[in-house]
């Protein structure tokens, strides 16, 4: 069963100079077990888009979708309050900055207790003992002893455990981790990425994975989804992607990578910048700045299709024919 | 030394506009502003002229009042009105002059502090510390009991009196930009220290500054008034508004438009900067989160 | 060509306090990195938080002397005797990481790009104005665009307005502390070509500190892996990526992802994290978290030795080697 459906997701913000799109028209499915990775440069809108799934954004935001289910409920027709039960114990969340998101001014044993406490209730010593299991689980040492510790007195990799102990604390079905490893040293970042990908796989959950590192995309993800400019233009297999992907955006992208370009001084590059509020160019967004665009590009934009796993807003997608041909 | 972008500017017009009581609050200065410049013009009379025959006239919307003493006259015959726009001149002047000094010294000393630290931070802040630890009215009133009653020495005492604040505030923001790449970089290309401190950090801290000054605006003019009201500050004949009242003390069972009118003009001007300042504090500070 | 910078046996101290009652402890951000440049060529230093890059970074360019060793700009000996002057300031500048804090929200562009001649040359204000105008071109901006505030830039012109502001001087090296890691993907490649474009033109001399390694591939000529305030590894870029000999590289290069979709790697699994430097560790500082620790390895600090072409500061790094088979190479 569908763990998230999404269809038609889009959200605005007001600003001084009118209404900005952030997201437009997303589309996902994911299921329990799977791993997907959403992945989009600054402006892409693709924190966005997970903050408005858990209903995290500020009240001015305009919200509109089609469907939005999550574990088979409609959220679209949830009151408030229920929407609200659900974030840490059916999807959980988890961000880029570790320091910033704990609060400073309570232990980590407290924070985490406090999920617990809101989401499955319990005795004070059932609670304990859950929270110093889920802090040797996510490979924290000494767990006791850090149950009482501040997060300033842990570093970067220990307290992204401890935000990973906090968001799985209630059992949720589905975790979203919006770039959680940016922050963090190479050689952390492997070791937590591991650690999202067992835990994922012993509970049994479904993981989205918000990055711009196509590296991690690369090891990680099982589907991946490119949004650019706050719309959704590919949605793919991560080997289809990599090998053979649709998109000029997404092609031009991986070009772009130093470990995949040619051999030779220079890089290639994509030439021009990511649309803003002011510019948004009519007909497709990438039209300006894509190499294959042709006429009606710039006229008229792209409207999101469909083909099995593979979702397309593009015109004139790239390596199309091949992949049909292989079926 | 450009504080700001010219589209700064724009910006916090803009958001400034938002605020309803900000603009109220204009409105009302411009109108004390306009007093301050023309008051030889639209003055009926001399502030100090005594009129012998029109002692104590109530206003003229009252039954004896009596034209052209607007908002009547008070216990010597002088015209309320006419006292009120010159002394407008004087809380303009008192406030002006009392934050230009507060700023200025302020500014440099939490420069000093904050960009050296070490000694020179720590003696000048327990020196900060040491003025603060004073109720500021009783220490401005010492100070003007030891240099001697008048305006001017009021001013002094209560631009003293507000320096800690300036200096804290400038302080603070001086150790949260110095470590900045911004000035590294400035330093690699050569900056000296001087340059560093007021050429490269002070426009970065002049926001909360500007905001600081304009609420210690309103606080000047009521210490004035305060100081004056007690004896210590302007000196009669000045028309100055808190002068004004402790001249009508003794009037205001008897004759309620000698001690109202000061009053309702300071507490005007005062509301107007304070909704000023807070319009201004706002239109400053969200500019960085709303786009 | 002409060597251009050496560092030897740099060292950066400071001091830590602890409370009034407890002596001050010296913390050691640098424990001794030497190296060499040549015009034209790229150094790039490797190495995670903690691993004193950034140390290095301001210890080069003399925004802190370095406590203890010798640092030659162009043949000339300039570390703890010397004050940083304008001769100085014309041979080695700096680039920083984050285009959003390196430029002064109050100034202009024009401002900021004619900082560097109005505080160390005689030129007019028309001179300047022309040299500013001249730079901004170079780097792929348009002249007009000098009035403006770098709020009104994206990221990548920022940094475009950062390496224009280091060029100003016409240094001859160029410290660059993680130029593109906060920049978006598609913009990156446009500002490393800008580097390299500028590098072939100028002669340009680049200490490049990244923790991206696709990046230091691609354009680096010489590495150094640092690990706690020294040096680890040290090699040029052909050798240390086909064949890592240290085990923290090894670890780092397993660690990094890759844009390819194919097998499942074998990983090298880092536990723990770096030491603290308050603490520092017996003998070898990755002896806690290396897989092939031996009780030699607590014995002293390992210096850097040749071998197979490479300086590795390992005891045991013949020892391990037979062992591990094969790495994938980036």
């Amino acid at each position: 069963m569908s763990l998230l459906t999404v269809r038609n997701l889009s959200v605005a913000f007001p600003t001084q100079h009118g209404w900005f799109q952030a997201v437009e028209g997303i589309y996902l499915d994911v299921n329990a077990g799977d791993v997907l990775a959403i992945v989009g440069e600054s402006g892409s809108g693709k924190s966005v888009a997970m903050m408005a799934v858990m209903n995290l954004l500020p009240p001015t935001a305009r919200i509109t979708c089609d469907e939005l289910k999550l574990d088979g409920q409609d959220l679209l027709a949830m009151p408030p309050k229920q929407r609200r039960q659900l974030n840490g114990g059916t999807v959980a969340m988890i961000f880029q900055e570790p320091m910033s998101s704990l609060n400073p001014c309570f232990t980590v044993g407290y924070q985490i207790d406090e999920t617990i406490r809101i989401h499955l209730g319990g005795s004070k010593k059932e609670r304990t003992e859950r929270v110093l299991h889920l802090l040797e689980i996510v490979g924290i040492p000494d767990p006791k002893r850090r149950y009482q510790a501040y997060p300033h007195q842990m570093s970067g990799g220990m307290s992204q455990r401890a935000m990973i102990a906090m968001a799985l604390a209630a059992n949720p079905k589905l975790l979203i981790a919006d770039e959680p490893t940016t922050a963090l040293d190479v050689t952390v970042q492997a070791q937590i990425l591991e650690l999202l990908l067992t835990l994922q796989q012993t509970q049994g959950m479904g993981l989205i994975l918000i990055t711009h590192d196509m590296g991690v995309v690369a090891e990680t993800a099982q589907q991946v989804v490119v949004q650019y400019a706050g719309q959704q233009v590919e949605k793919q297999p991560v080997k289809g992607l990599f090998n053979t992907p649709h998109h000029p955006y997404t092609a031009a992208l991986l070009d772009a990578l130093p470990e995949r370009a040619p051999a030779g001084d220079f890089l290639p590059t994509i030439q021009g910048i990511v649309p803003g509020q002011k510019d948004r160019p009519t007909g497709c967004l990438f039209s300006p700045r894509c190499t294959h665009a042709q006429a009606n590009c710039h006229k008229q934009q792209p409207a999101l299709q469909r083909d099995n796993e593979i979702w397309l807003r593009c015109h004139y997608p790239l390596n199309l024919k091949a992949e049909v041909a292989h079926g | 030394m450009k504080l700001f972008a010219d589209d700064a500017w724009r910006t916090t017009w803009n958001y400034f506009k938002e605020s309803k009581g900000g603009l109220w609050g204009l409105g009302f200065l411009a109108i004390v502003l306009f007093c301050v410049v023309f008051a030889d013009v639209i003055a009926p009379f001399d502030p100090s002229l005594q009129n012998r025959d029109a002692l104590l006239l109530p206003p003229v919307w009252t039954e004896a009042g009596h034209w052209p003493y607007i908002l009547g006259t008070d216990a010597v015959g002088r015209d309320m009105l006419s006292r009120l726009i010159y002394g407008a001149r004087y809380s303009m002047f008192i406030g002006f002059v009392v934050v230009s000094l507060a700023v200025v010294i302020g500014t440099l000393l939490g420069l000093l502090a904050g960009y050296y630290s070490g000694w020179l931070d720590t003696l000048i802040m327990r020196l900060m510390d040491v003025i603060l630890a004073f109720p500021s009215l009783l220490l401005a009133l010492g100070l003007v009991a030891v240099l001697g009653p008048g305006l001017l020495n009021a001013m002094y005492a209560i631009a003293l009196v507000m320096l800690p604040h300036f200096v804290r505030l400038t302080r603070a923001n001086v150790l949260s930009e110095k470590n900045r790449d911004y000035v590294v970089a400035s330093r690699i290309v050569g900056a000296g220290n001087w340059r560093l401190m007021f050429n490269t950090i002070l426009p970065n801290c002049m926001a909360p500054l500007i905001v600081q000054a304009t609420l210690s605006f309103s606080n000047a003019i009521l210490d004035a008034a305060a100081l004056g009201f007690l004896g210590m500050g302007a000196q009669p004949p000045l028309p100055e508004w808190g002068a004004m009242l402790a001249e009508a003390r003794e009037f205001i069972s008897r004759a309620w438009w000698v001690v109202t009118f000061p009053g309702l003009a300071i507490l005007l001007t005062v509301l107007s900067i304070n909704l000023v300042g807070d319009a201004l504090r706002d239109a400053l500070d969200p500019r960085m989160r709303r786009s | 060509m002409a060597e251009v910078l050496r560092a030897v046996n740099l060292q950066q101290e400071y001091v830590a306090r602890q409370g009034m009652l407890q002596k001050p402890l010296i913390v050691r951000a640098l424990n001794g990195v030497s190296f060499s440049l040549n015009a034209g060529e790229t150094l790039a230093v490797v190495g995670e938080s903690g691993c004193g890059k950034s140390t290095l970074a301001r210890s080069l360019t003399l925004i802190e002397k370095p406590s203890a060793g010798e640092l030659w700009l162009a043949g000339e000996q300039v570390d703890t005797a010397h004050k940083p002057d304008a001769a100085l300031r014309q041979r080695i500048q700096m680039v920083f990481q984050n285009p959003y804090g390196s430029l002064n929200p109050r100034k202009t562009i024009q401002q900021m790009l004619e900082e560097p001649l109005l505080l160390n040359t005689k030129m007019s204000g028309d001179e300047r104005r022309q040299a500013v105008a001249t730079m901004m071109e170079r780097v792929g901006l348009r002249p007009e665009f000098a009035e403006r505030y770098p709020h009104m830039f994206s990221g990548g012109q920022r940094q475009r307005i950062a390496i224009a502001r280091a060029l100003m001087l016409k240094p001859q090296v160029v410290v660059l502390d993680e130029p593109v890691s906060a920049l978006d993907l598609s913009v990156r490649a446009q500002i490393l070509n800008l580097l390299t474009e500028l590098q072939q033109d100028l002669d340009l001399a680049y200490v490049f500190i990244s923790h991206d390694l696709s990046v230091v591939q691609r354009i680096a000529d010489d590495v150094m892996v640092m690990y706690f305030g020294r040096a680890v590894e040290y090699a040029d870029a052909k050798t240390i990526f086909s064949h890592p000999q240290h085990p923290y590289t090894q670890a780092l290069f397993s660690a990094t992802p890759v844009a390819e979709v194919g097998e499942k790697r074998e990983r090298i699994h880092l536990q723990g994290e770096p030491p603290s430097p308050l603490k520092p560790p017996q003998g070898c500082p990755f002896g806690p978290r290396c897989a092939y620790v031996q009780d030699e390895c607590r014995k002293e600090v390992p210096v850097l030795r040749e071998l197979n072409h490479a300086l590795v500061a390992c005891v045991r790094v013949e020892a391990i080697n037979i062992r591990v088979t094969s790495l994938p190479s980036i």
